[in-house]
């Protein structure tokens, strides 16, 4: 028994060496498998412990409390007394603006007070000088792109009206909010001198927080506490917010991605185990006489299976091998793609273990499980089965579909023959079209999850927002003059006062959440609601509100509720009834609608506004971006200051910076899926032409040339690829929905405004062509140069 | 009028692991249009390799092997199928008939591959060499449904489809019981009086005795031609 088995081992290791291309084949397609897992592993292990060890580096603040008229520094060490603290720091953090393009911009100005005693929220040096003097600045390094400008060049800023020049001297590195990119404004730090200078003050308006671990769950109860004792030292706090200091901010955008590529990646490792299924029946059919032979000789069932088991372990073990190195570091690539998106350095490279573990587990186990159904079949063949087996091989043909097929009349011989061989193994070839006809659904899929964004940004954004630029004054000026005037200009559509602030909402569950508040005409010309419940606002609302679906949906907040809405900064706590539910995507799903009379009511004014939505007759982004600045040169004519503007593709630059990051993930694994498929349709035609050799070397000797053979070959390939794209296109209809309503439901809470990729379709014909060619050129060509002499005395 | 078959000093050797090994030992043969030969002789004589010589599916290591006029020491592989489709019909042991084809189809590939006879005369002359060798009945069925004589006759009507002056068959009737040996036997008869070369290699005594040429090859050497 067991030198049977040694005998049976030197067999199986000839086999493998004999059939080199096979088993590269083999291995290659368990590696694609293993690397698209791997890879995801990799990511997903190195990316969440390094952000994870990055942030909690840097002593990430718990709570932090605004008190935008500033607060003493006596008074912020006072708060560390307060229990549950175990920390307090302040800093200036202000809004100005800059110059950018000949346009203002805002930034976000912080003066952090002592550089080198920071405890919470750390900010790094980075390059450069590390302490901004009068008249400097430090940048945070992600706002260098978005300024557009390096260490050493000059910024101009606002100063109390007049303009002054700053010079960057250095970089920082702020890790405690996502990246600016997403955020939209650049950050810089100056020293309170320069504060001074651009505001006229320097108050410390940001404290921050650390909660002592062991009352981590009272994290709400020692906020409490904390604004309380401010509130009762005579201070206005006007914004509460609790952060989860184990969780960077980014992570949860980070594990829908994981999720979503955790998908494609199971998805590629089920197509490569197809293909493994394919090689080893394909083997099983070839060996068919041998298996006789062995069984003639005393061999049984098991002792056969043991045999092949051990081809499958080595395509195992080959494929993990050739995998593990690749999706080390195309993981650790990618990863460190993602920190530099969300402004986070990794750690060095290294090895992830626990993506070893996986791969091992995964490339070993896989093989098996594809393997199971052809080693049994081929093992339990009778001697008897096994030498009455002769003929060309490679499949009878004698099967419905191939008869059925044997119908179609009037195509040439050579197609003919090309499309009956293309279904000659019905087994092979479903799999086969299974792996490709996936592949390109789920590239269709992925192009329409992208179109599906773009579709619903735009809709969302330019639908619901319908207005072409912001424009923030700089003192508040009266409605009823500036709104003809900036109409007056002759592409000028429409314009309306809109108000827009932070502002703090107390649900009547007791729980404050920070939203956006915005205020308009109640019969706005702009703003299309999406409303899930209730109405919008109309005229005659006394205190209607119209909230965000988020709050709905996470805090309960139903139709009829009363909520209370702090504005801060001295006004009273007012109260609004919840007339409506509706979906908006700015900022994070907080914004939530009263109407500009109400909310004049409240601000005690009358006539006044200091923002501006304006729309215009043609809307692309160059005429967007000139007629602003002609805006800007009128209102200027008329001594109105304006302070910055924003133009509605920026502000939609800004939401769909972020799912791009998950398209291109999207598309690197639908290319993996791509090339799974393409290897399938590979295997399967050097699978074939393996076991049609004798059959080549008949069609030679009646007179075929390598012409011709090459032709049946790729015809037959062609004939594979056409029908998995038709399959493709089908199946990628209800995937593309699927995918960009789970997208959708992870990313936005909503599924996207759908937007079936058509161009998808387009290429993924050319790619499928290409695939179907080069499948098939390397075994055709392979199966024209064996001499009629090889083929025919082929085993 | 020249010979079809014209062999020179023809020498074979095939190199193995054990050195080089001489198959064909300076063979030369002549064989005239309309002869119908028998190659006789023991297992591992060198039958298989100088039948193979006239196909150009081996090559000779020296030598000269003229077929139907064509000296085929000059043709790469392409040009060699090309030819072998228009001047030699070859018949298998196993028939060899393509699966996925039906009868006639399998008859009419030799004429697409040669582009022998305009696309509308294909199929008649395909029936037309079934109907000769009495299989018009059976041409829309696949290999796998007909009997291995049917099969053998079928692959006989595609090794004429091309209309080429020699036939060549390595134990054509080795795979077939004797009655139907027999009837594809006389098939062959048939073909040689109408004026086509055979030639054949057979281990059936009983047949060899019947053709009207039998060489007789032994350890590579043509020992007996009559
Ligand atoms: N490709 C090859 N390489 C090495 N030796 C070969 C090769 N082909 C044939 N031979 C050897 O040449 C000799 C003649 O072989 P051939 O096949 O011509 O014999 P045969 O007369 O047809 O025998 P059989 O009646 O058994 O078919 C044999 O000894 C065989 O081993
Ligand atoms: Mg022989």
């Amino acid at each position: 028994m067991l030198n049977s088995l040694r005998t049976l081992r030197h067999k199986t290791f000839r086999d493998l060496r004999g059939n080199l291309n096979r088993t590269l084949l083999v291995a290659l397609s368990i590696a694609i498998g293993v690397l698209g897992v791997g890879m995801i592993v990799v990511t997903q292990d190195i990316l969440t412990s390094d952000i994870r060890a990055r942030y909690r580096a840097i002593n990430p603040a718990q709570i932090e409390i605004s008190v935008p008229n500033g607060v003493k520094p006596d008074d912020v060490a006072m708060l560390q007394k307060v229990p549950g603290v175990a920390d307090a720091q302040a800093r200036a953090v202000f809004n100005g603006r800059y110059r950018n393009d000949n346009e203002w911009k805002t930034m976000e100005f912080i003066v952090i007070p002592e550089p080198d005693a920071q405890t919470i929220n750390i900010v790094a040096p980075e390059r450069g000088k590390w302490y901004a003097e009068r008249g400097q600045v430090i940048a945070e390094r992600a706002s260098l792109g978005a300024m557009n400008a390096q260490i050493g060049d000059t910024i101009v800023v606002d100063a109390l009206g007049s303009e002054k020049v700053l010079t960057i001297v250095g970089t920082a590195h702020q890790q405690d909010d996502v990246m600016a990119s997403v955020k939209g404004n650049p950050i810089v730090f100056i020293n309170a001198d320069t504060l001074k200078q651009l505001q006229g003050h320097d108050r410390v308006n940001t404290i921050y927080l650390t909660v002592a671990p062991r009352d981590a769950s009272q994290q709400a109860a020692v906020a409490d506490a904390a604004r309380d004792k401010l509130e009762r030292a005579g201070y206005t706090v006007a914004r509460v917010t609790l952060r989860d200091s184990n969780v960077h901010p980014a992570q949860d955008v980070l594990n829908v991605l994981f999720l979503v590529m955790g998908i494609l990646g199971v998805l590629s490792l089920l197509l490569s185990s197809f293909l493994v299924t394919n090689t080893i029946s394909a083997l099983v059919a070839q060996q068919i006489k041998q298996i006789g032979v062995m069984k003639a000789i005393g061999a049984d069932t098991l002792l056969i299976m043991r045999a092949y088991a051990l081809t499958v372990l080595v395509y195992g073990l080959l494929g993990t091998a050739l995998a593990m190195p690749f999706a080390e570091r195309a993981g650790y690539q990618l990863a460190n793609y993602l920190a530099r998106q969300i402004n986070v350095d990794l750690f060095p490279y290294r090895p992830s273990h626990t993506a070893q573990i996986v791969m091992l587990a995964v490339g070993l186990i896989v093989p098996f499980i594809a393997a199971i159904k052809p080693l049994w079949e081929g093992a339990r063949i009778t001697v008897r089965q096994a030498i009455s087996d002769y003929g060309l091989g490679g499949g009878s043909g004698n099967h419905r579909l191939s008869r059925w097929l044997g119908e179609i009349r009037g195509l040439p011989r050579v197609w003919a023959l090309a499309l009956r061989n293309a279904v000659r193994v019905p087994d092979r070839l479903a799999l086969t079209l299974i792996t490709l006809m996936l592949g390109g659904a789920i590239f269709i899929a992925v192009l329409s999850v992208d179109a599906s964004f773009a579709n619903t940004i735009g809709n969302l954004i330019e639908g619901q927002y319908g207005m072409d630029a912001l424009f923030a004054f700089k003192r508040d000026q009266r409605v009823s003059w500036v709104v003809p005037l900036v109409e007056s200009h002759q592409e000028v559509a429409h314009a309306e006062a809109w108000y827009f602030n932070q502002a703090t909402m107390k649900l009547a569950s007791g729980q404050n959440v920070q939203v956006l508040l915005e205020a308009g005409p109640d019969d706005t010309q702009f703003y299309k609601p999406r409303l899930q419940a209730g109405r919008w606002l109309q005229a005659g609302d006394e205190n209607a509100i119209v909230i965000n679906r988020k709050w709905a949906e996470q805090e309960g907040v139903k139709i009829g509720d009363i909520v209370k809405l702090d504005l801060g900064e001295g006004y009273a706590e007012t109260e609004w009834v919840v007339v409506g539910i509706n979906q908006d995507l700015v900022q994070k799903q907080t914004s939530v609608f009263v109407s500009f009379d109400a909310l004049d009511r409240v601000l005690k004014r009358t006539d006044k506004t200091i923002t501006l939505e304006v729309q215009y007759k043609n809307h692309d982004a160059a005429s967007q971006k000139e007629i602003t600045r002609e805006v800007i040169a009128l209102l200027n004519t008329k001594g109105i200051d304006v302070f910055s503007t924003q133009i509605l593709g920026d502000i939609k630059n800004q939401v769909t910076s972020l799912y791009h990051i998950l398209v291109v993930f999207l598309l690197v694994m639908s290319f993996l899926t791509a090339l799974v498929g393409g290897i399938g349709l590979m295997g399967m035609m050097s699978i074939n032409v393996l076991e049609r050799s004798k059959e080549i070397g008949v069609m030679r000797a009646i007179g075929a040339d390598s012409r011709d053979i090459v032709k049946i070959f790729w015809g037959e390939s062609i004939v594979i690829a056409l029908v998995s794209f038709a399959l493709a296109i089908i199946a990628s209809v209800p995937l593309s929905r699927g995918m960009a309503r789970a997208v959708g439901m992870a990313f936005i809470q909503t599924p996207l405004d759908f937007a079936y990729a058509y161009n998808g379709i387009a290429y993924w014909f050319v790619i499928v062509i290409v695939v179907g060619t080069l499948a098939s050129i390397a075994p055709a060509l392979s199966a024209a140069n064996l001499s009629v002499r090889q083929s025919l005395s082929y085993e | 009028m020249a010979d079809v078959i014209e062999i020179e000093h023809l020498n074979k050797e095939f190199a193995t692991d054990a050195g080089a090994v001489r198959v064909l030992r300076d063979v030369s043969l002549n064989v005239a249009r309309g002869e119908f030969v028998a190659v006789v002789g023991p297992s591992g004589s060198g039958k298989s390799t100088l039948i193979n010589m006239l196909t150009g599916i081996d090559r000779p290591t020296s030598g000269r092997v003229m077929v139907a006029g064509t000296n085929l020491n000059r043709m790469n592989e392409n040009q060699m199928a090309r030819w072998r489709g228009r001047n030699v019909g070859v018949i298998f042991q196993f028939f060899q008939l393509l699966p996925t084809l039906t009868i006639l189809e399998n008859v009419m590939l030799p004429m697409d591959f040669c582009n022998a006879y305009p696309v509308s005369e294909r199929k008649p002359r395909a029936l037309h060499l079934l109907d000769q060798v009495g299989l018009a009945d059976q041409a829309h069925k696949l290999p796998s449904a007909v009997s291995g004589g049917q099969q053998q006759r079928a692959a006989i009507a595609r090794a004429l489809a091309n209309d080429p002056p020699l036939i060549v068959g390595d134990e054509p009737t080795g795979n077939l019981d004797s009655k139907t040996a027999e009837q594809v036997f006389d098939m062959f008869g048939e073909l040689s009086r109408r004026g086509k070369t055979l030639m054949l290699v057979t281990h059936d005594r009983e047949l060899a005795k019947r053709m009207p040429r039998v060489v007789r090859v032994q350890d590579g050497i043509v020992i007996r031609d009559t």
